[in-house]
């Protein structure tokens, strides 16, 4: 069963893209200790009925599983107060699975065991708009909008007030694995979606 | 006597050697105020030459000595494309609190007309080294002389401004103490200072040639002995009664330094410290500066002195009473009632000080009548206040929390989490890092398809201990795919290795590396892993994806670099996304291979919770499996073991020893 996946170059292209996207975003909003909500695999339901959801990890300590993951994180990141500044020094990330399937819904062409056709449950409809879907079914993949990958991002944190007493700076590690948002993907998509979301959060002070 | 020990130095009479704790040197000494009002009258003038011209302060060819030189335009004109040197040497230096308290006392302790014949300027660093005494001969017969004062602002001044220009210096060069002494002037100044000063020796100055020389006496200045030494003894009397003054007035059960009305104390009155020059003020900086004394560090003074009381001194404005803050600035009590503060401006200057005050009382002010709402506006000022004449503006419990606000907490560190899948990450990374060192190239050809993918990401700014210097990144940065550097698509696409055969070539490439033995160094790594969904099938069978772990190791390694054969240790952090392998090949590969470096730091202890609850329960769970380890008992006996042997484990081991033949069949996880 061969599908149309992204050649290497795609997928890297597609990765580092994706992957700068998130930096850019995510430490931005935790430096401003803006809602993380959003990042999250949580935020889709779609994600969240095929259950995935994400793993968060924080200094060793396992956020439960599930939804609430991110909240506690969020809570967790009220407990520790400010000022704490998050830097990037370095991140790198690869393509983890070309064709992510999980969650995806029938009208992107994911459903439970159809790879190629879209095996549409309204009869009439998977006749006809299966082919045009197919199509572009078939372009998304091969566009790359459907890889999972893992980011691995190195840097400072920065707590209290650079000069200031107890003021200290810490190395960090937080290894991430994002997969596509579906309902970022959807032709009726709302605006401002973030295109992949996180799965598995892995963070170390060092 | 020392010997001597400068080659000039012969030429100081051996009667004039000592010149400080001469009773005749009670002349007043002056602040850098003084230095601005030496310049002020316009006395000294050089011309180009930096020889002094006699003129008087108008500088006009009428006056009654402005004929005397014929270079006096020249002079003018001279002078006036200079920077005034002096100005910019005062408004360089910041006062010194320890410094300026040591002039304070001087200034307030020899109080009195006279001539300037001796003075202080702060010292620029309190713990400067030492200081070095030099004697000047030319003073009384140069022209200078017959100035007012007898030439010695002149005579300091030009030494100060040739030694800079001499020396080519960027400093400001101070001489710090000057005293008369027959045909000599002592000037003493720190000993990188003195050394320029030196090589003014033999210049001109107003008609006469200098000769300068080293001293024999140099004492090393640093705090209350080099000041003592330099006070008259009618000084050290006056100190001396102002410390009884204090020591009666201090409170040393209740930690309080009683200051209140002042001016009705009889033993201060008695002395006539509020006649004449002397102010209230000047008396309250010298007992500032009598306190500095007294205490050798801040700790000792926080803990002696906890309250002061000021009341009933007819303060209007806290710029009578700063120095307060200078010597106490961890007060935590003040009273300050009964005195004449009117608005809050009286207390501006201390906005930004007494960051410690819990209690502050202003009751008997004339502010409480005309400015009430002085309070919120004080509450706000100083963080800890709690008490604000006499009713409570804060809780503690509030201080802690605005204070806990303000600095964050670090998110704790805790041990691995490491929720493994039958063994699977457990097995792979200590294999791993023992075939990273040993063979790459196996290790390759075993875990990785041509579907993995490896990359390397240097972090060169990593945070690291200040003594360690960092080393190159020479052998690594090549590969770098750092993000943040490498920006262009096709450089990426270089640094990803995707397939055994470019991994081992990489791999190759990388230095040789030896890592710590993770089984029996488990502490020098920290390692997570957690299970990951959705990941491709190598089969193709299942289209939602295989399930597999996700991997993240932070350790060190040594390397060493194969063409300078220099060694380094960094740390790395290291991810992998291990999944099911190939039908026919080994059953787990590397999906992605993720190394990321930096300079090397040690790793955070995992928490060490002092033995609570649940590190007590982790102990006995390890002691449990070790104890089944050793004796093939199972989980449920071993248990009951450690328990008859209240949790000692070689004691437990000995109980098994001595009970073994009569434990059931059932004791045994399998058979022994």
């Amino acid at each position: 069963m061969a599908l149309p996946l992204p050649n290497a170059e795609t997928q890297a292209r597609v990765v580092s893209e994706a992957a700068q996207n998130f930096i850019d975003h995510y430490y931005e909003s935790l430096n401003r200790r803006h809602g993380l909500a959003n990042y999250y695999a949580s935020t889709s339901p779609l994600l969240t009925a095929a259950s995935v959801t994400p793993d968060i990890s924080i200094n060793g300590r396992h956020l439960g599983d599930g939804p609430g993951a991110a909240q506690e994180y969020e809570a967790l990141l009220n407990t520790q107060g400010g000022p704490v500044a998050y830097e990037i020094a370095s991140f790198d990330a690869q393509s983890v699975n070309a064709n992510f399937c999980i969650g995806c819904p029938e009208s992107l062409g994911g459903s439970s065991g159809a790879s190629g056709t879209a095996a549409g449950e309204s009869g009439g409809a998977s006749a006809g708009g299966s082919s045009g879907s197919s199509s572009k079914v078939q372009k998304s993949i091969k566009d790359g909008d459907r890889v999972s990958f893992a980011l691995q991002v190195s840097g400072t944190v920065r707590y209290g007030r650079p000069g200031e007493d107890g003021a200290e700076d810490k190395a960090f590690n937080e290894s991430w694995v994002l997969v596509p948002h579906w309902e970022a993907l959807s032709p009726k998509a709302a605006r401002g979606l973030r295109r992949w979301v996180v799965v598995s959060q892995n963070f170390r002070v060092l | 006597m020392a010997p001597p020990t400068g080659p000039r130095k012969g030429s100081a009479p051996s009667g004039a050697r000592n010149p400080r704790n001469s009773a005749t040197n009670g002349g007043k000494a002056t602040t850098r105020s003084g230095v601005a009002k030496r310049r002020g009258a316009g006395a000294v003038r050089t011309d180009r030459d930096g020889d002094l011209d006699m003129d008087g302060p108008t500088g006009t060819n009428g006056s009654s000595r402005g004929g005397r030189r014929g270079n006096n335009h020249s002079a003018q004109s001279g002078q006036a494309s200079r920077p005034p040197p002096r100005s910019a040497a005062t408004s360089s230096r910041g006062p010194r609190p320890t410094a300026k308290a040591q002039q304070i006392i001087q200034r307030a302790l020899n109080g009195g007309p006279g001539g300037m014949s001796s003075r202080i300027t702060s010292a620029r660093d309190r713990r400067a080294p030492a200081t070095m005494t030099l004697v000047v001969e030319g003073l009384m017969s140069s022209k200078a002389a017959s100035n007012e004062g007898g030439g010695l602002k002149e005579l300091l001044t030009f030494l100060e401004r040739k030694a800079q220009t001499v020396g080519q210096t960027a400093r400001h060069i101070r001489i710090k103490k000057s005293h008369i002494k027959g045909d000599f002037v002592y000037i003493t100044s720190t000993k990188e200072d003195a050394e320029e000063i030196l090589k003014v020796n033999g210049f001109a100055f107003a008609g006469t040639t200098l000769r300068i020389s080293q001293s024999a006496d140099t004492t090393p200045v640093g705090g209350s002995d080099a000041l003592s030494s330099t006070l008259s003894s009618n000084a050290l009397e006056i100190k001396q009664h102002l410390r009884g003054v204090l020591s009666m007035r201090y409170d040393v059960n209740a930690k309080l330094l009683n200051l209140s009305a002042l001016g009705e104390d009889p033993a201060l009155a008695q002395r006539g410290f509020f006649n004449g020059e002397s102010t209230p003020e000047k008396l309250f900086r010298t007992l500032m500066a009598i306190c500095e004394q007294l205490f050798k560090t801040p700790q000792a003074k926080r803990d002696a002195v906890v309250s002061i009381s000021l009341s009933g001194n007819n303060v209007d404005d806290v710029l009578q009473i700063m120095s307060l803050t200078d010597t106490f600035p961890d007060l935590v009590n003040l009273d300050l009632s009964q005195n004449q503060f009117k608005d809050i401006k009286g207390l501006q200057k201390w906005r930004h000080r007494l960051r410690n005050c819990q209690t502050l009382l202003l009751n008997d002010n004339p502010i409480e009548v005309m400015d009430p709402s002085y309070k919120e506006e004080l509450t706000s000022w100083f963080p800890k206040l709690l008490n604000l004449s006499g009713v409570q503006v804060r809780t503690a419990e509030q201080v802690a929390a605005e204070e806990a606000a303000t600095r964050p907490t670090p998110i704790p560190q805790s041990g691995a989490d490491f929720r493994d899948i039958n063994g699977v990450g457990e097995n792979f990374i200590t294999e791993f890092i023992q075939m990273y060192d040993a063979g790459r190239n196996s290790l390759a050809a075993k875990y990785y398809d041509d579907q993995s993918t490896f990359s390397i990401a240097v972090n060169s700014r990593s945070p690291h201990a200040p003594d360690l210097h960092p080393p190159t990144w020479g052998a690594y940065i090549k590969f770098s795919r750092n993000h943040t550097k490498i920006t262009h698509t096709s450089a990426r696409q270089q640094r990803l290795f995707t397939g055994t055969h470019l991994i081992q070539g990489v791999w190759q490439q990388l230095p040789p590396t030896r890592h710590p033995d993770l089984p029996t160094q488990l502490d020098k790594y920290i390692i997570d892993c957690h299970p990951v969904h959705g990941l491709a099938d190598p089969t193709g069978q299942n289209p939602i994806g295989v399930d597999g772990i996700i991997i993240t190791i932070h350790g060190e390694f040594e390397d060493q670099e194969p063409d300078t054969m220099k060694t380094a240790k960094r740390s790395f952090s290291r991810t992998f996304v291990l999944g099911p392998g190939v039908p026919g090949r080994n059953p787990i590969r590397v999906i992605s291979d993720l190394l990321s470096l930096k300079v090397y730091n040690l790793l955070p202890a995992s928490v060490s919770a002092p033995a609570s609850q649940p590190s007590e329960e982790v102990q006995k769970q390890q002691m449990i499996i070790e104890l089944c380890k050793q004796t093939s008992m199972n989980a449920e006996y071993s248990r009951l073991c450690l328990d008859v042997a209240n949790w000692n484990f070689d004691q437990a081991l000995v109980t098994f020893n001595e009970k073994r033949a009569q434990l059931p069949a059932e004791a045994f996880a399998t058979a022994p």
